[in-house]
């Protein structure tokens, strides 16, 4: 998943048809016929997986997408929020199976923050967190620093738009990741920036009460 | 033996019976028999590792559950999804060897961008994998 800078490469035009060979077989019980899948395929880690450029131009088209089916600025970062959803169930897996003998499951809450700010960053963008704070204005309430995060870095906010911020998406990743744990929560993003970091971004976590009845 | 993949929201995602479970000395005594309840006696166990998942960070939880002399060993996913299964010998390293590679070929499924939370799992090379893990380890 984490996303380095590499040369883009032209994408290979698909020379075959797409095989459905698979799908008819569905209700069959015959065993498919010898061919490479993903499950022959090793989950261990690569570095750079994935070209930046071809995750930039994906995700600047996502969020014309969204845009363009968004009245207002709110509906818009709840559309990315919600496509982060779909990626953190898997991120989590992925994450704690490359730990190989050391995989274990977070139970506390402490912990879980520390592993999403340390293991699911690095996971994701091939580094931690910047840091972690305790609110003191609410209970169960934590904040996930990013000084700059590597979505939001070729993402142009209009003047008039000035609330955006499409760390939305990741904030949406980092609520299921937690979710998916059992540790129900809401997860929004939010532009900070500082001279230093113009681009800094605050993920606000706010956990729902029934974590706290387990702890 | 029988065994099942439940979802994080309960939902049943995969099953799958396996051989046949040696009559225990108390089975006689079973109102039915054991292949037909075998999907009540593995899903009565979810209550148990409902409880036995927060008192330890393994993944594997070996054995939550007994049933007539049958042993219900469960595996809980960092997602909370659970792997059940209903078997008839105690043997720890296989049983875990066996839930690891499952736990394996899962990941590689939900990573399809095609596949959805809480669907089944079902498809042709995924049963396949899944016979040949259960042949390698039970």
């Amino acid at each position: 998943m984490s996303v380095a800078p590499r040369p883009a490469v032209p994408a290979k035009p698909s020379s075959s048809t797409p095989n459905f060979a698979h799908e008819r077989n569905d209700s069959v019980s015959t065993p498919p016929p010898p061919q490479q899948t993903v499950y022959d395929r090793s989950l261990a880690r690569k570095r750079g997986e994935v070209s930046l450029s071809a995750f930039a131009y994906i995700f600047s088209e996502a969020v014309q997408y969204c845009h363009s089916r968004s009245k207002d600025v709110s509906e818009l970062e709840h559309r990315l929020n919600l496509l982060g959803r779909h990626i953190g169930v898997r991120v989590l897996e992925l994450t704690v199976l490359r730990e190989g003998k050391n995989a274990k499951r977070e139970t506390r809450l402490m912990p879980m923050l520390q592993f999403v700010h340390t293991h699911i960053w690095r996971t994701l963008f091939n580094r931690p967190a910047d840091s972690m704070q305790v609110s003191t204005e609410e209970q169960l309430q934590y904040m996930i620093i990013d000084h700059r995060p590597l979505v939001t870095e070729y993402i142009s906010v209009p003047r008039d738009m000035s609330q955006l911020n499409c760390a939305a998406l990741v904030a949406g990743i980092v609520q299921s990741v937690f979710s998916a744990a059992q540790f129900p929560c809401k997860v929004t993003a939010h532009s900070m920036g500082t001279d230093e970091f113009p681009d800094r971004t605050v993920y606000v976590v706010k956990f729902e009460d029934s974590v706290l009845k387990r702890v | 033996m029988y065994f099942a993949i439940v979802g994080n929201d309960d939902k049943s995602l995969y099953e799958c019976d396996i051989g046949t479970l040696k009559p225990s000395e108390d089975a006689s005594k079973l109102p039915a028999p054991i292949k037909d309840l075998n999907l009540y006696i593995t899903h009565a166990a979810l209550d148990v590792v409902d409880e036995a998942q927060w008192e330890t960070q393994s993944l594997y939880l070996k054995s939550v559950d007994k049933f007539y002399g049958y042993i219900i060993s469960a595996f809980v996913t960092p997602g909370n999804v659970r792997f059940l299964l209903l078997h008839d010998s105690r043997n720890d390293e296989s049983i875990k060897q066996f839930f690891l590679d499952l736990w394996d070929i899962y990941t590689k499924t939900i990573l399809s961008p095609f596949y959805k939370e809480g669907d089944p799992l079902g498809n042709p090379h995924f049963n396949a994998r899944v016979k040949q893990i259960i042949r390698k380890n039970l």
